[in-house]
């Protein structure tokens, strides 16, 4: 397999149930692919993989480093600030560049909140701009518009697309217009 | 009010009794710790037991730590440590003291027997906050390559502190228990347990009451100053 990002011959087992059996697929990078499939189907596996969180059973896995996420989850710290969260993850090296992503996700007015009193929509798109701020080869995005309305929803696909010119972002989606948003290449898994 | 309740029941009972040194009454008890807290020798005897408990206090939490970190990394730790922590929790006290005090000096007895009876509470208290910590930020971290001394201080402390907070405050107040019990079996001279003695020795109940008091006035002042210390750290913590 010639592909520096993908699976191959991929099996994976969760006790006795078979998520993927024999499964192969090559990414291409340098551009946006979105995963897309029923429930259950297995794009956050496919994701966590990548990640390194699990080992397959089988077979092979190729990623990039370094890569930055969004995880299904918002996954922040609920004690600390936007800042805070912000540089947990990228030290103090991006604050300038921290301003500007929380600008265009419309977070400056909760800069000194914890994130304990952000809504779930601000959540995500701090858990957003947390990936877009650390250095990455592959940014992997699972669900990453959940909770936001069509208009957020815009802004956060045109600021992606932004901070992610010629890198390689994979994302898990169920929804057609989130990969259009990003201009993505749409793959659906059995 | 229930305190005047008490107090009340207290000196009807010193009454009823009608012997001094069978039950003190409340306000021959606070004769004497009045009198009791305008000698200097009860201050220094405060500072020296103070002293060697705390020392004991923070040497056991700091083992405590550290063997709950093992035994969270590895659990083959877990179960090495298992057999130990249990025999310092349920070893009497008074066991302990006799067979360290064929070890120690009296003088160190105290802070020997802190450190024993400490550890293992805020080492359960340590392993159960590591145990409830959110794995789902571990793995943020881990794909983000937080660097390990940012992870200990901003995710992994703040997870921490309000189980550690509960424990350290319990042992503390077992370390007072036990380190004065210590002293009182050693007599090291010049302690709150060497004082404490002599009132039972001499049948001074008033002033073994008012010692008593003391000794809890000094366990909650530490318990108090703690605490305040915790919650310092936790907001530090939080604004890393």
């Amino acid at each position: 397999m010639s592909a520096r990002l993908g699976f191959e011959r991929l099996c994976l087992n969760y006790g006795a149930q078979a998520v993927f059996e024999d499964f192969t697929l090559a990414l291409e990078t340098g551009q946006a692919t979105c995963l897309m499939g029923r429930s259950g189907c297995g794009k956050t596996s496919l994701l966590r993989l990548l990640m390194g969180l699990e080992a397959p059973s089988a077979g092979r896995v190729h990623s990039l480093r370094p890569l930055s996420a969004v995880f299904q989850e918002d996954r922040l710290l609920p004690w600390l600030d936007a800042p805070g969260n912000l540089r947990l993850c990228a030290g103090r090296a991006g604050t300038g560049r921290a301003s500007d992503l929380l600008e265009g996700l419309g977070l400056q007015e909760a800069l000194d909140k914890p994130v304990s009193a952000f809504s779930g929509g601000m959540k995500r798109r701090l858990a957003l701009a947390r990936a877009l701020l650390v250095p990455f080869d592959l940014l992997l995005l699972d669900e990453p518009f959940t909770g936001q309305d069509e208009a957020t929803r815009a802004r956060a696909a045109a600021l992606i697309r932004q901070f992610t010119r010629g890198k390689t972002v994979l994302m898990a989606s169920h929804d057609p217009e989130e990969a259009r948003l990003l201009g993505a290449r749409v793959i659906h898994l059995p | 009010m229930a305190a005047l309740f008490w107090l009340a029941l207290w000196q009807l009972a010193a009454w009823a009794v009608g012997q001094e040194f069978l039950l003190a009454a409340p306000l021959s008890v606070l004769a004497s710790l009045l009198h009791l807290l305008a000698q200097g020798s009860t201050w220094l005897a405060a500072a020296q037991s103070s002293l060697r408990v705390l020392l004991g206090f923070v040497l056991g939490s700091l083992f405590g730590l550290l063997l709950a970190a093992l035994a969270c990394w590895r659990p083959w730790a877990h179960e090495l440590f298992a057999p130990l922590v249990q025999a310092a929790r349920a070893v009497p006290v008074a066991s302990f003291v006799i067979l360290a005090i064929i070890l120690v000096s009296s003088r160190w007895l105290s802070t020997l027997i802190a450190f024993v009876i400490g550890f293992p509470v805020v080492y359960a208290a340590a392993l159960s906050g590591l145990a409830a910590r959110d794995r789902q930020l571990d793995e943020m971290a881990r794909v983000f390559q937080v660097p390990l001394a940012r992870r200990l201080f901003a995710l992994t402390l703040p997870q921490l502190l309000p189980h550690l907070r509960a424990g350290l405050v319990s042992a503390l107040g077992l370390c007072w228990k036990s380190g004065v019990a210590a002293e009182v079996i050693g007599i090291p001279r010049g302690s709150i347990g060497e004082m404490l003695y002599a009132t039972k020795v001499n049948y001074h109940t008033a002033e073994l009451f008012a010692w008593t008091i003391f000794i809890v006035l000094l366990s909650l002042l530490s318990a108090r100053l703690l605490r305040l210390f915790m919650d310092a750290l936790f907001h530090q913590l939080g604004a890393l």
